[in-house]
Formats: structure tokens, sequence, C-alpha cells
């Protein structure tokens, strides 16, 4: 047992008045003009912000990437660099396990489910290894790409946890300026045996797909990205000022 | 208005001394912590200190890789304990070999939420054709396994340890495993 010394006896005093003062006083602070206290004011989400998109787009998706190490090192690993606007996103391909796990899993059973809605959703989409979202894009440069011209829409395709469903994304639709790096993954096989749903809606080709680091979209102040931070570009890019006048600054002296 | 000014004061004295009462303590009633966990975006962790794990069938010839994160970084430096498996539903990790998109090196994500707060089944994909790139194939592909398991059992990512983006800065331990900030967080939800 740690003996309570005559500072820490002094500072448990403290913690204990400066408490009873705080919450008394909190207790009886003057309500907002609308008669609630600010701190019941109920969180609204913004629709038509990317920073919302941002939010759920990488939600239970962790990853590790090489990051693009500066403008030149992009240039060299992309198959087409573009700036444009997100006008549109849509429910992207289903990329599945080639045989459903054991259902509902050894330990577990519907029984032991029932009530637990979440839990039961959640076995329905056991066998997804991945789902994408479809950025549409309406280019406005093309620093890099072949058949890409200014005016085009091209799909942007942005890999997706399973447990995010394509309604929660739907919610954050925006619109929004946007800097893509990206390789052209047409014909995408990621592994043995995947089985691929395809929209009927969606173009076979390209499947573009962004690096982690070469999707930056203008969140207002300043630029959001799903798997990475601006001052990583800062840092790394050597820029000043992280925006997209920048960025594509930099891109166009590397392709020169 | 005086009321109102006297009430500020107040409570900002009260706050104060708050403040200054865990500044004398010593700080070790506040934990070190000083970002958030789970820092893996989605706000779950896994569903117990018991993490099991199987391979699927493309993980085939990658087996040492996956056991080296389950067994050397999780078992061996938590308080987590790591039981190899065949595949269910409620295995906790299952290791996926694929082509993952441009630049990625490994993936995870919660297949199989149980609540808001837990996530029963974490999906580990690793890409060793880009994790291959550059030098020290070894250690890269053993450091993107821990990095991977770390965001299972809800770790961010930093910039000294298994939990830093990309290639190995070197070949030392350090890069395959957890910080000790990490390992304290594990061991605190645990």
């Amino acid at each position: 047992m740690r003996r309570l010394t005559t500072r820490r006896i002094l500072a448990l005093g403290l913690v204990a008045i400066g408490a009873v003062v705080a919450v008394g006083f909190a207790a009886i602070r003057t309500p907002a003009p609308t008669g609630r206290s600010v701190t019941d004011e109920p969180i609204v989400e913004v629709s038509g912000d990317p920073r919302t998109f941002v939010a759920v787009a990488r939600r239970d998706l962790g990853l590790d990437y090489e990051p693009l190490r500066d403008a030149v090192d992009a240039t060299k690993r992309a198959d087409v660099i573009v700036r444009g606007t997100v006008v549109d996103l849509v429910d992207g391909p289903v990329y599945r396990f080639p045989e459903k796990p054991p259902l509902p899993g050894a330990g577990a059973s519907q029984e032991d489910l029932l009530g637990n809605d979440e839990a039961l959703a959640s076995y329905e989409t056991a066998d997804i290894w991945f789902t994408t979202t479809v950025l549409w894009v309406e280019v406005g440069e093309v620093l890099r790409g072949d058949g890409i011209e200014a005016g085009d829409r091209i799909p942007v395709h942005v890999l997706r946890s399973p447990s995010v469903p394509f309604s929660e994304v739907a919610d954050t639709r925006f619109r929004a300026d946007g800097l893509f790096i990206m390789t052209d993954k047409t014909r995408w096989q990621p592994f043995d045996g995947v089985v691929i749903e395809w929209p009927e809606s969606l173009p076979d080709h390209p499947l573009l797909m962004p690096f982690p680091d070469g999707l930056w979209l203008d969140g207002g102040d300043e630029l959001v990205a799903i798997h990475a931070e601006p001052d990583e570009l800062r840092t790394r890019w050597g820029l000043d000022t992280v925006g997209l006048d920048a960025l594509v600054a930099a891109l166009r002296e590397a392709t020169d | 208005m005086a009321e109102l000014h006297r009430r500020r004061l107040a409570l900002v004295g009260g706050l104060a001394s708050v403040l200054l009462g865990v500044v004398l303590w010593g700080g070790d009633v506040v934990p070190a912590v000083a970002d958030t966990f789970p820092g893996n975006y989605d706000g779950r962790v896994a569903d117990s200190y018991l993490h099991t794990y199987c391979f699927l069938s493309t993980f085939s010839g990658y087996e040492a890789v996956g056991h080296y994160a389950m067994r050397n970084a999780l078992d061996n430096t938590t308080q987590m304990t790591d039981v190899f498996q065949s595949c269910t539903n409620n295995t906790d990790v299952w290791f996926q070999r694929a082509n993952l998109s441009p630049g990625v090196r490994g993936s995870r994500v919660c297949s199989v939420p149980t609540s808001s707060t837990v996530c029963n089944r974490s999906t580990i994909t690793l890409d060793f054709a880009e994790i291959d790139r550059g030098s020290n194939d070894w250690h890269d592909r053993r450091k993107t396994s821990v990095h991977e398991v770390g965001h299972s059992v809800g770790l961010d990512h930093d910039t000294v340890s298994a939990m830093i983006s990309g290639e190995v800065p070197s070949t030392a331990l350090v890069w395959r495993r957890y910080s000790n900030h990490d390992i304290a967080h594990i061991n605190n939800q645990y």
C-alpha cells in the first residue's frame, strides 16, 4: 500500500474542493437563450461535406501503405493523375470469398444472436472480402493518363469495409474538387477464386484506384483524405502550403 | 452581470484546483495516453483478450508471417493470448493474401461487427508483392503483419513502432513491435 505523503494529501484535498466548486456552479449555470443548455444541442450530421464522407469511408478499414515520397515518385508510380470534381458516388463492385464461412460459426448460434440485429446483419455479409464505393469524377485537368480528357467523367473505385453499408455512404453525398493519383486496375483479380459482383450500371473499365495518399478532397479550410493527413504531404513533399493548387503545381513540375 | 462574473471566476478557480491537484499527485492516476483508443477509425475493439486466428488457403506458404505477428508480437509482449484454429465466423482474425489497391501493403477490415464497440472478426490481407518492393523483405513482411494485427485490436498509426506506414526504416526489432504506449493501451483494454 502506497503511503500518502503530505503533498498527496494536499493534492487530494484540492481535487475534492475543486470538483465540488466546479460541479456546483456547472449545475446552476445560466441557460442558453433557447432554454436549453449548449451541451444539450443535438449533434447534426452535416451532409454534403467531404469530411463526413471521409469519416464513413475509412471506418473499420486500416491500411499499411507505402507513401508517395514526392511529386516525382507520384508521377512514376501512377497511371492516371487528374484534378476534378466529385459529382456523385455509387455502390461499387463487391468482392467475395469463394466459399461462405461456417455460419453462424463455432460457439455461436442464431439463437445466441437473436435480439442483436447488428450481429445478425453482419453474418449476412461475412463472406465479403471488400466492398467498394465509386466516386464519379468530372475531370478538370489531366496531368497524366492516356485517353482521358478534360470534361470526361471517370469512376474512381475506393475500398470499403464490408461492415459499412452503402446506405451510410450514400447519406454523405457531396460535391467537391479533388486530386486523384491512381493506377488502372482494370480486370483486377485480387486473389484466386474471388467472386466479383459488378453493378450493371457501372462500366467495366477503366477500374481506377487511388493510392491511399493519392485522393485529396477540398474540405474548405484544408484538404481531406481517407487514409492520410495533409501534414504528411507537407513534410514529405516539402510544401509550404498543402492545397490543391500547390499539389497540382508540384505534379506539373514533376511531369515536365 | 457581476453575479455571472463571480460564477465564472468560481468555476475557473474550481477547475484550476482540480488540475493543480492532479499535477501535485504526480500524474500516476492519469494514464500517459495522449491519443485516442481505439484509434482504428471505427471505435471498435476486439471481443476479448483471447485473439484467435486462422489462415485462408490463399495464405499458404506464408504462415510464418502470420504466426510471427500473433505469437512474437501480440502474445509475447502484451496480456493478450493468441490461439491458432481453423477458420470459422467466430475466429477473430482471418489472414488472407491478395493483390491490393495501389501502394497498399496490407489491410484490415472488421468483417463481423457484433456491436458498435466490438468487432468479432477481422480480415487481414497482405500483399507480398507490394511489401517486397525494396529491401529487407523478411522484416517488412513481419512488420506489416504486426501492423495489421495492431489495427485489429484497436491501434492507430504512429511513427515509432510497427504501426508506422510503409517500409521498415531499418531491420531493428522496434519496427516489428508495438510501442510501450500502445502496449499499455492493449493491456488496459484487455
